[in-house]
Formats: C-alpha cells, sequence, structure tokens
C-alpha cells in the first residue's frame, strides 16, 4: 500500500530540513491517539504506555529517513509500536515485575466509581480476558476489536496471511467469551 | 484506515456478548492536556538526544585530539622536567663515545700510558719538585718532634766529638 498524499506531504516536510520539526510534529499530532490506545491495551499501564509511545516516536525521528514507503505509513507506525510493545512486556515478564496488581487495583477503583456496575464489571472482565490472551493472539484481537483494521492491513502489518489472522481472531473471541460467561 | 464495514457482523456472529461491551469503557483516558503536550515533550527528548550524541566523525576527532593533547603534555614535561640541554646531550654522547674507545684499547697499551702518564704522589712530588731551602725547612719539619729529631741525629751523624 502507497503512502496517502496527506501523509506524502508530511514526509516531504519532514526530508527538507527548514521544515524538518514541524512536519515530525504534524505525523506525531496525527496519530499519537491511535498508537496510544494500541500501546495501552497492549501494556495497560498508562505510565508505561508512554514510555513507550514516545520511544516509538524517538525511533520515527531516527529512522524516518530510510522510511522506502512501499507500505503506509501509519502501518509502519503501527509496526514500529507492536514491536516496542512486545519487547516492553518480554522484558518485563523476565524482570517478573508484570505490575498485575497495580492493573487489578486500576480496574477495581475504576469499577468501584463507575455508576453502572453491570456494565463495569463486563468491561472489567472483558480486560481480564484480554489479558489471558498469549501476547501475538492479543494483539490480533486488539487490532480487529478496537481498531476495526481490516485483515489485509493486518497481514501487510504483521506480516502475517489473512486466514491465519482470521482465525486467531475468532479463537481469541471464543476464548474471551467463555472467560466472561465462566467468571 | 477506514473502519471495515464487515466488523460489526462478524462479531455479532461471532460472540454477541463482546458486540454489545462498550470498547471505549475498557482503560481509563491518560490525563487531561496529556495529547496536548505530548508533541512538544517528545520533540524535546529528540533535541536533546541530538545534543548529546556524538556522530562517528566527531568522536575519531576527539580521540585523535585528545591524543595529541596527551602526547604535548608529556613532550612538555620532558621538556621541562628532564635534562634536555645541549650541554647534557653532548656529555652523554661524549662519555658513550669514550667508554667505547677504551673498551678497544688494550691492556698492555693502557699500562704502558699509564706509566708514562702517571701522576706523582708521596715522595716521588719532594724529589721532582726542586732542591729544599731554608724557607722550607720549617714547613717540611712542621709536624716532626724534637725527640724523633734527636732520633734521627743520633742514628745519621758521625759518632766522633767534637772537642
Amino acid at each position: 500500500m502507497a503512502v496517502d498524499t496527506a501523509d506524502e506531504f508530511l514526509l516531504q516536510q519532514f526530508r527538507e530540513p527548514a521544515t524538518r520539526e514541524a512536519g515530525y510534529t504534524a505525523i506525531i499530532k496525527k496519530y499519537q491517539e491511535r498508537l496510544y490506545w494500541h500501546i495501552r491495551r497492549m501494556v495497560e499501564d498508562h505510565d508505561d504506555t508512554n514510555d513507550i509511545l514516545q520511544n516509538v516516536f524517538i525511533r520515527v525521528w531516527n529512522a524516518l529517513d530510510n522510511f522506502r514507503e512501499d507500505s503506509g505509513l501509519f502501518t509502519w507506525l503501527y509496526r514500529i509500536a507492536t514491536n516496542e510493545s512486545l519487547t516492553f512486556i518480554e522484558r518485563k515478564k523476565k524482570k517478573g515485575a508484570l505490575s498485575l496488581d497495580k492493573m487489578q487495583e486500576t480496574v477495581g477503583n475504576r469499577v468501584k466509581a463507575d455508576k453502572d456496575i453491570d456494565s463495569a464489571k463486563l468491561e472489567r472482565k472483558l480486560q481480564m480476558a484480554i489479558r489471558e490472551l498469549p501476547e501475538k493472539q492479543r494483539l490480533v484481537f486488539n487490532l480487529r476489536y478496537f481498531d476495526e483494521m481490516p485483515y489485509n492491513e493486518m497481514s501487510r502489518m504483521l506480516d502475517t496471511s489473512e486466514g491465519a489472522l482470521k482465525a486467531s481472531y475468532h479463537h481469541a473471541v471464543k476464548k474471551i467469551e467463555d472467560f466472561i460467561l465462566n467468571h | 484506515m477506514a473502519p471495515d464495514n464487515d466488523f460489526r457482523k462478524e462479531l455479532e456472529e461471532l460472540s454477541p456478548i463482546l458486540s454489545k461491551i462498550r470498547r471505549d469503557g475498557i482503560y481509563t483516558a491518560p490525563p487531561p492536556g496529556y495529547f496536548e503536550e505530548l508533541p512538544s515533550n517528545i520533540l524535546s527528548r529528540v533535541k536533546e538526544a541530538k545534543v548529546i550524541e556524538m556522530k562517528p566523525l566527531r568522536r575519531i576527532w576527539r580521540t585523535l585530539a585528545a591524543a595529541v593533547a596527551t602526547g604535548a603534555v608529556l613532550v612538555t614535561g620532558w621538556i621541562l622536567i628532564g635534562d634536555n640541554s645541549p650541554a647534557g646531550h653532548s656529555n652523554l654522547s661524549a662519555d658513550a663515545t669514550v667508554q667505547h674507545q677504551i673498551q678497544q684499547v688494550s691492556d698492555t697499551e693502557m699500562a704502558a700510558y699509564i706509566d708514562r702518564n702517571s701522576v706523582a704522589t708521596g715522595n716521588d712530588y719532594l724529589l721532582t719538585s726542586g732542591p729544599i731551602t731554608d724557607d722550607d725547612v720549617p714547613l717540611v719539619l712542621a709536624d716532626v718532634s724534637d725527640q724523633e729529631l734527636q732520633q734521627y741525629v743520633d742514628q745519621n751523624l758521625p759518632t766522633t766529638k767534637l772537642n
């Protein structure tokens, strides 16, 4: 997928020394929110998300000159964010510091503050169910369920066949449904 | 990214429960103003990194400059502290030359040289320095006691009594 016209303009701005910072800032503004939520759904904690997101954009600053434009800018950014998130999760796992207690506390506080208890319970269960998924399956589920990303775009981003992605998503949905019904 | 039109239908078929959950209520929102401040925060980090980061070429130049500075300090120290005067240099080289030449001379030649050029000492000095005058007597006999003089006279003068 080629870079769209708006992104092409931003990339041209970035490549000109005089407008480099302006182009870079425009790219951040355009994609920060979507990338934030993509990362947040993987790592859950806001502070961790913030660290990863900043690192992602710093990587972008260093690597954007080498961006070959054979994929869309957003796909490329998503790929960097995904890799950064998975690396972060792996590193935390090795340290044994995946802050499950912190996550549960956050969810618990939010549930108490929520007026619609049933809805909140359902959301809490969904969050816990997502957490139970293997990382790659969680990634596919998030991209499809929250971002509504088409399978063909997901395929380019994750370098996996559409069929495999579809199967992975369907499995994930079934696992989550079972978790919600049985907990 | 355009929303997938098939997404809703797919989810409803797969899981009616999931299709009814509010997706935007799963995670708490970031702090207010977060997205407004983020671009400038990132940009300042990028600028900070640019200031700290050195390109490889600059690193090489810096290493070379450090090496030159160290060399300059060492050379300066050697000039200031060490014996670097022309006399010092010439003395050192002259000593080395003499030692080398002496090693070439045979023992026989060395002995002959010493015989020809030895410095006079002790009685030789007295013998070669000319006759003793009356003025020299007090100096020469200053350390000789009267008893020793009498003993010398008794041993060396004729024993005949003068009448």
